[in-house]
């Protein structure tokens, strides 16, 4: 089924029925996922994907109503659906409109045709080569676990403001993988994790190369010391602290109802002045980059602080208009049939200098934080940072010493990231749409033995 | 199309004419309601549905699967044959020798008496506002976010091992995430409850009072401190002992990740994982939990014993890992939904129930911690390196056998190996609870899970704290 069929049919029936607005949102996807064991390419999935969400507005009453497309004549069910509700929905007096400023920017790299065009023979070739590459960089190492997702996809956005549907379409592969090494230590298990969209842009022997010898130097580990310890962060445990507690903290909704620690902080000095934060959804070729939003308007590049001074919010049109505003071309959907909210697109940390080798160097007591689990029941309403480190290693006097399990790692984000930000990496890594270099952070509290 | 036996069996005799030697047929159909208050606004009323078709084939022992949405035979012969071209990709890909099955047969129905779907939407809008408002109109509070959430879940499976079965469950669940501010610090606190069933349940239930009472929470735990970082003792409350056990122990004992080498139970069946005051049962249908009477290949699930009295009894399987275990097939591979293969998964997952009285512990334990359930996010594991951690709700320090003052809510972490051997005492008051909001996940994929247990006592915890 055509995507923008879909879409103007939602506009048609919507406007049949008397709404005041109306939007579809429709988004497709087609593409292989393949899942890894040490034994080999255990499982291939293979489908294609098509599914719209509705919004209608009447009196400034508005709902919702989603649904896969099993068939044409769905799509007059899912609009029917969503009318159906709204006379319960009660009026929203902050409702001024759908977002009006819709259209594209201009965006590049975001299509690999060698994806598009045949995604399980991609996806394949890189499951065979993590599950390959390990043993044949050292016999006493292997693939544990490993998941990649590779296929292009797109979407769809008409309203009652677009004079034709916008249309957009991408290419992505992500890969996760867990590799071990043996040693006469004990073993040693870390995992790494790679988005891109394109395939130029994952260099799959580099990325298993540090990660097997990051397994041999974490073979073995065990708890520390309860105490106080400089952190050094890689960059993508960096990133994804960066995406749990500030990513929210500067969302406009989150701001507006009461739940951001950085509510009424505009224009102060809230993290170090090593600290530069930009979003940018129209950069080229990154993850989270489209020419529009889940709104349809089009993705910009903003500072959202600047040497550390917070200088914008990011928002959607419900939030803007409510302050007066114009969007940011921020909105984010968590399902077609998900009220857009604020959020990231491409989140851009300004890198420092030097590797990360050379922050380890200035570290008299601390912790390399290689790999963490639960780092996303942080609280970012009060800024609390909390994570276990599943792999790690000790650092005494610059140098690393033994591996770490076990510890975890607490503190209140905006001290760890104002004045205990001792220094940036230029290692610029990404979690899916956080770019982010490693950090290191001075005073950290730890809890182990 | 109709879902139905007749279509399910139809794509089952065209896969196997196609050239599958053997092949699994999953139907399944969604619907999903949900209405969220935000600070007195009503944020969304979302219905969403589903339906679709998933296909898996297996050609000399390798896998392949594809799905639809699209279910035009047409579009269903598409996903066969996508199925089998995958089947046949023959690089690098692990070879399963044999296949074992438990197949289930008949229909197995956890329906609401009153439907929520039916219900006037006007009456369901006003319960959530209510509860919203309650909760906001409180000293303190700046936030309040309050849901409802409805699933109707209807699901077939017929497989060429055998397997004719059916399957409708019901879920309704309301939640709330409170915040409140004291001074220039903030705190939230979120809970929610489930039950199987439809309107029926919120019909005895007040709603505004369960939301209130989050609010007043929140409030304490904004004045409170979190705790110093380091090793405790801590008894664990009936609410946070489903997410210890899931966490710890739990994820550890899935069979996939045993057969890859992915976890550190890998090689223990008969020795000794935990204190013998521990039995660890998996069980598809039990009073409280999320019913899964077959799993998405067809297999029966029944009662697993995963450890008896300490000792490490057996796995969780799929019909594909359990020869490879040299184990029987427990009924465990379960699928988000069409869209995603099975993984083994857990079901209902619980500690069995002891002979300790919560204040014969506290008493007996002098000093440590209390820790709570109510108002924790959740957890993750790394099954391989044998690390976990669970976030706790606001808990109580323990001071001469008494609960003394509240702290706020942190993250806990711990060994696989260590913790449930550090066990000292298990309660009788056994809970299981599920959640229409959330679930388990693994890999890409969340599933609707129930876990639980009694007041669990263990000697170390890691406790973070500033």
């Amino acid at each position: 089924m055509d995507p923008v069929r879909i879409a103007e049919l939602v506009i048609k029936y919507a406007r049949d029925r008397g709404v005041d607005e109306v939007e579809a949102y429709v988004a497709w996807s087609d593409g292989c996922t393949v899942s890894i064991t040490r034994s080999g390419l255990e499982s291939i999935v293979s489908g294609y994907d098509i599914a719209v969400g509705v919004r209608v507005v009447k009196g400034k009453r508005i709902s919702i109503a989603g649904a896969h497309i099993s068939a044409e004549e769905d799509v007059r069910r899912i609009v029917e659906k969503a009318i159906s509700t709204l006379r319960a929905c009660p009026v929203d007096e902050k409702w001024v409109s759908l977002a009006r400023e819709v259209g594209y920017s201009q965006v590049a790299d975001i299509v690999d045709s060698s994806i598009a065009e045949s995604p399980t023979d991609v996806a394949v070739e890189i499951s065979s080569k993590l599950f390959e590459l390990p043993r044949s960089l050292d016999p006493k190492a292997q693939l544990v676990e490993g998941l990649v997702g590779c296929g292009h996809g797109g979407k769809v956005i008409a309203s009652s403001y677009t004079s034709k549907p916008l249309e957009m379409k991408k290419t992505g592969i992500e890969a996760w993988f867990a590799v071990r090494v043996s040693t006469d230590r004990g073993e040693g298990t870390v995992s790494d994790f790679v988005a891109a969209t394109k395939l130029s842009d994952v260099n799959v022997d580099k990325l298993v190369a540090r990660n097997v010898e990051w397994a041999r130097q974490c073979a073995g580990a065990s708890p520390i010391e309860t105490g106080s310890y400089d952190i050094v962060l890689a960059p993508k445990v960096f990133g994804s602290i960066l995406n749990v507690l500030i990513s929210p903290a500067v969302s406009a909704l989150n701001v507006q109802r009461g739940r951001s620690p950085l509510r009424d902080k505009l224009g102060q000095q809230v993290l170090s002045d090593k600290l530069t934060i930009v979003d940018d959804g129209s950069a080229p070729g990154l993850v989270g980059t489209a020419p529009f939003d889940d709104e349809g308007v089009p993705t910009s590049r903003k500072t959202v602080f600047s040497k550390g001074v917070l200088s914008t919010y990011l928002y959607d049109s419900y939030t803007a208009y409510a302050e007066g505003k114009k969007p940011t071309g921020n909105a984010v959907r968590s399902g077609v049939a998900s009220p857009p909210a604020p959020g990231v697109t491409n989140m851009l940390v300004i890198p420092g200098s030097g590797t990360i080798d050379d922050l380890v160097k200035d570290v008299k007591r601390g912790i390399l934080v290689i790999n963490v689990i639960g780092e996303w029941l942080s609280n970012f309403v009060s800024g609390f940072l909390n994570f276990t480190v599943s792999a790690g290693l000790l650092i005494e006097n610059g140098r690393v010493s033994k591996p770490v399990t076990g510890v975890v790692v607490s503190g209140n984000i905006y001290e760890l990231l104002k004045d205990k930000l001792v220094a940036l990496g230029s290692d610029v890594e990404n979690l899916g749409n956080v770019y982010a270099p490693s950090a290191l952070i001075s005073g950290a509290s730890v809890a182990g033995k | 199309m109709e879902l139905s036996m007749d279509l399910a069996e139809r794509v089952l005799d065209i896969a196997l004419s196609k050239g599958a030697k053997h092949a699994i047929v999953r139907l399944e159909e969604s619907y999903y309601e949900t209405i969220v208050f935000d600070n007195k606004l009503l944020r969304t009323y979302t219905i969403t549905s589903s339906k679709g078709l998933g296909i898996k084939v297996l050609l000399d022992g390798v896998p392949g699967y594809s799905y639809t949405h699209d279910l035009s035979m047409e579009a269903i012969e598409r996903a066969i044959d996508r199925a089998l071209a995958i089947a046949r990709v023959r690089k690098s890909r692990k070879i399963y020798s044999s296949v074992s099955a438990n197949p289930a047969k008949g229909s197995y129905t956890f329906t609401s008496r009153e439907d929520l779907a039916q219900v006037d939407p006007e009456t369901k809008v006003s319960l959530v506002k209510e509860a919203n408002a309650a909760a906001m109109n409180l000293e303190g509070i700046v936030s309040s976010v309050t849901r409802l959430g409805y699933e109707k879940r209807r699901k077939i499976v017929v497989s060429s091992f055998g397997a004719r079965a059916e399957s409708e469950v019901h879920l309704v669940g309301v939640s709330q995430l409170s915040v409140a501010r004291h001074g220039a610090t903030a705190e939230r606190v979120h809970d929610s409850r489930s039950w199987v069933g439809g309107f029926e349940h919120l019909k005895s239930f007040d709603f505004n009072s369960f939301a209130k009472d989050i609010s007043e929470l929140a409030a304490k735990a904004a004045r409170a401190r979190t705790p110093s970082p380091g090793t405790y003792q801590a008894i664990i409350d009936t609410h946070l002992v489903g997410l210890l056990i899931h966490e710890a122990f739990g994820h550890a004992s899935e069979g996939d990740l045993v057969a890859s080498g992915a976890s550190v139970l890998a090689g223990k069946i008969g020795s000794s994982v935990a204190s013998e005051l521990v039995t660890v049962v998996d069980q598809g249908v039990v009073e409280g939990g999320y019913p899964v009477p077959f799993d998405d290949e067809g297999n029966v699930k029944g009662r697993t014993v995963v450890v008896e009295r300490g000792v490490l009894k057996s796995f969780l399987t799929s019909s594909l890992v359990a020869p490879e275990l040299g184990m029987g097939v427990s009924g465990n591979a379960r699928a988000q939904d069409v869209g995603h293969d099975t993984l083994v998964r857990q079901t209902n997952y619980f500690i069995e129930g002891g002979d300790w009285k919560l204040d014969e512990m506290l008493r007996d334990m002098k000093n440590g911690l209390y820790l709570v359930g109510r108002g924790a996010l959740g957890g993750q594991v790394d099954t391989s390196v044998g690390t976990f951690t669970f976030s706790i709700g606001p808990s109580y320090i323990v001071r001469n056998g008494e609960l003394a003052e509240l702290i706020r809510g942190v993250s806990v972490s711990g060994s696989i190996l260590e913790t449930l051997a550090n066990v000292d005492a298990v309660g009788n008051d056994r809970v299981i609870r599920t959640s229409v909001f959330g679930g388990c996940g693994k890999g890409d994929q969340m599933v609707r899970v129930g876990d639980g247990g009694p007041h669990v006592r263990v000697r170390k915890i890691v406790v973070g704290g500033a």
